[in-house]
């Protein structure tokens, strides 16, 4: 499966793949994109299973990301990695669409048990 | 309110679970020579009833071992990448912080800064947290300023 790490910070999109990695998830191609506006563009041409996806990020949001994607008909599975997890920004995700919500800090547990039904 | 001990169990659990460094709390050193303190790394909470900024600073030694740590690798050459490291600890460690002070509020992007003998200043703003932490023999603090006036913040 294609999976796409969408996060503003290099050393995160690392971090990410690597506890995907150390979860048992190693057997999978990692793509990553470092905002919303380029994920759009990857995701609109090249076909892709799953999304983690930051929050907060320059040039465009990992919110608007996912109501652009389903704008575009484009029905990716998105799920969120991100330290913003209050109660409105669970409810923004889960109304727009998001599969998940993983805390940052998370650990290769975390990611196994969130993901082991996606991937 | 967030307490000292909230702050620091969330910096802790940061840095021991999702790093894997061991660090302790310090009392503040009684003199603090600020020119140590190369990094800066700084994210605002913006809310309708909180404001704040939650500010990271460290010197150089440990923004390295911090940065090689999270990009898992021990010859870390780029500054850019060590800043990006920085960001993203105070992006998650802000991002913690959000989540203990009364919605609905915003996080913003972070900003970090870098340099020798400066000083940060937040006008508008009163400091109400500065915890101090070892990590490999190295100092860090966090500080958390909380916005009095409800004025523009500048950094």
């Amino acid at each position: 499966m294609r999976v796409l790490i969408v996060d503003d910070s290099k050393a995160m999109r690392m971090i990410v793949i690597r506890n995907l990695r150390q979860a048992g998830f190693g057997d999978h191609s990692f793509e990553e994109a470092s905002n919303g506006a380029e994920a759009l563009k990857l995701l609109l041409s090249d076909p892709t299973d799953l999304v983690l996806c930051d929050w907060n990020m320059p040039e465009m949001n990992g919110i608007e990301l996912l109501r652009e994607l389903r704008k575009a008909d484009c029905d990716v599975k998105l799920g969120f990695v991100t330290s913003e997890t209050s109660p409105e920004i669970k409810k923004e995700a889960e109304e727009a669409g998001a599969e998940f919500l993983i805390c940052k800090p998370f650990t290769p547990a975390t990611l196994e048990g969130v993901l082991g039904d996606l991937l | 309110m967030i307490t000292d001990q909230e702050l620091a169990q969330i910096v802790a659990e940061f840095w021991e679970s999702f790093l894997g460094l061991s660090i302790t709390r310090q009392t503040p050193p009684e003199e603090i020579d600020t020119s140590v303190w190369h990094y800066t790394s700084c994210i605002h909470i913006n809310g309708a009833e909180w404001e704040g900024t939650v500010t990271i600073q460290m010197g150089e030694d440990l923004a390295l071992h911090t940065a090689s740590t999270m990009f898992c690798t021990e010859d870390l050459q780029n500054p850019d990448e060590i800043k990006d490291a920085l960001g993203e600890v105070i992006n998650i460690i802000g991002g913690n912080i959000k989540g203990l002070v009364p919605s609905p509020c915003r996080l913003s992007l972070p900003t970090v800064v870098t340099g020798s003998d400066y000083r940060v200043r937040i006008p508008g703003t009163s400091e109400v947290h500065r915890v101090f932490f070892l990590c490999n023999d190295h100092f860090f603090n966090i500080t958390i300023t909380e916005t009095t006036g409800r004025t523009e913040q500048t950094t």
